[in-house]
């Protein structure tokens, strides 16, 4: 077939959007406009009203759960940290964007194990976005910062890993802020409230850390903790990891690197998806080795969201 | 009530509701979309005096819109679905349906296989039909970025469609 238009003028011909639909829909969402429109200002309440009865179940949902988290907010002050706040002392709600500040993972009311990664876009000083984790005491159990790709005047994004350390499940708020360039204070304050998961069997660190099977972005499903595997050794899981590439290594065991390779999940850079992959190797003798699951950053190269299982590599 | 804000925000929803609603269908369904779209131009009247004037007005809006898809997406447990409805298109008129048909069809495949973010590149060019500078601010990136992105994912495209094209002149034979 010859076609010589470019691309994008053939490509705009499969819209699946069209503008009958388009101007249907825009005349039916007229009553939306008014009760918009009669909305107060920050009376968040009044989201409800415009969500669909379908929506309707998420929102009670994440009352419910701010309901479970507010009072505890309000009765133990964040010890000022919000005094300076200009959105207004306490978290009355989850609120994933501020000013200058959007964060988009974790969401809101979401279970998070460490490290969580906290990601977002942000304007701010020096790029310079704050982080901190309070728990379900509101102390503050992690406080980090990291450096957006832009900052002072234009957006970039930023994403950090945030280490912390729960003894059970409870209730807790990840804040991502600016710290003033006049005064110091606390602004533009984001609060995502989330439930805090300690991880089993401790803390997940970068390579050589003890076993685990799902770090936050990586699952592995197979091969199991303490597996025998010979080769080729079938590893499965799912992922969610920038460009859906899934790092794999084995080191046997006097740690050299037996194998070294990757796959690509059905989904990546935002979404989870699945990825099953057979890696050879060679053993001339029974050993403990360990598998590494990985994510290699966009950013630095460097080796993120690892997760390590030990398994019995037994010549094939 | 501030007459200078009611007159900004109708203005605003004049103008703009439709572009956001487009880019809101064609990465969900109409439902959904209809439900980001009001849920955009709420936090738009909320934080009214946040909304860049003229130009700017459009990638903001359609970048808080695509947050909160984004949100929507991560609560559902899947990415953003930019164009799955492809195969529902509205058909197009030519003076040839067959080859029509047939350059559709192979175009619809090229573009389903590419990645979520090419997808969401071209989409952002070709249906919501952002200049680079705007889609830059939408994707939140800088425009030399999305240029790059864009050149990439059009080369891609290109490359997927010349895998396509045998099978586009098969349907054309059985058409014709």
């Amino acid at each position: 077939m010859t076609n010589h238009r470019p691309i994008i003028e053939r490509l705009a011909e499969l819209d699946p959007a069209s503008p009958a639909q388009i101007a249907q829909m825009t005349k039916d969402a007229e009553p939306v406009r008014a009760e918009i429109m009669s909305v107060e200002i920050d009376e968040l309440a009044s989201r409800r009203r415009l969500r669909s009865r379908r929506a309707m179940t998420a929102v009670a949902a994440t009352i419910v759960a701010i309901g479970l988290i507010v009072p505890i907010a309000i009765l133990l002050p964040l010890a000022g940290n919000d005094a300076t706040d200009p959105r207004g002392a306490g978290a009355e709600a989850p609120v994933t964007a501020s000013d200058r500040i959007e964060v988009l993972s974790p969401a809101p009311d979401t279970t998070v194990t460490s490290p969580v990664i906290v990601s977002g876009t942000a304007d701010v000083f020096e790029a310079t976005v704050s982080i901190r984790i309070l728990d379900g005491t509101n102390n503050v159990i992690a406080d980090t910062f990291t450096t957006a790709t832009c900052g002072s005047g234009c957006r970039g994004d930023f994403e950090a890993e945030v280490p912390f350390s729960v003894s059970t499940e409870q209730p807790g708020v990840i804040q991502v802020f600016e710290v003033s360039a006049q005064d110091g204070s606390k602004i533009n304050v984001v609060r995502i409230p989330v439930t805090l998961v300690p991880v089993p069997g401790g803390q997940i660190t970068p390579a050589g850390g003890p076993p685990a099977t799902a770090s936050e972005t990586i699952e592995v499903l197979t091969p199991a903790l303490n597996a025998r595997v010979s080769s080729p050794v079938t590893v499965s899981g799912t992922a969610n990891v920038f460009e859906a590439t899934v790092s794999i290594r084995i080191l046997d065991g006097t740690n050299n690197v037996i194998a070294d390779t990757f796959t690509t999940a059905t989904c990546g850079s935002g979404c989870r998806g699945d990825f099953e992959v057979e890696v050879p190797f060679s053993v001339g003798t029974e050993q403990p080795g360990v598998i590494q699951v990985f994510e290699v950053s966009p950013e630095d190269g460097s080796e993120r969201h690892m997760v390590t299982i030990p398994v019995t590599l037994v010549p094939a | 009530m501030d007459t200078q804000r009611l007159a900004r925000f109708e203005h605003l929803w004049e103008t703009l509701f439709p572009r956001v609603l487009g880019y809101a269908l064609r990465r969900s369904d109409a439902e959904e979309a209809r439900d980001v779209t009001s849920e955009t131009f709420l936090v738009a009247w909320r934080r009214l005096d946040d909304v860049p004037r003229d130009d700017g007005a459009l990638p903001w809006l359609l970048a808080t819109a695509r947050g909160i898809l984004a949100n929507r997406r991560r609560s559902a447990g899947h990415g953003i679905r930019v164009g799955q409805l492809l195969a529902e298109t509205r058909p197009v008129t030519s003076p040839d349906p067959a080859e029509a048909v047939a350059e559709r069809a192979a175009l619809a495949a090229a573009f389903a296989r590419l990645d979520e973010r090419d997808r969401d590149t071209l989409a952002m060019i070709a249906w919501d039909g952002l200049a680079p500078r705007e889609a830059a601010l939408v994707a939140g990136c800088s425009p030399a970025t999305f240029a790059v992105r864009a050149h990439r994912a059009r080369r891609r495209l290109a490359a997927s469609i010349a895998v396509e094209d045998a099978t586009a002149l098969e349907i054309r034979r059985e058409l014709s």
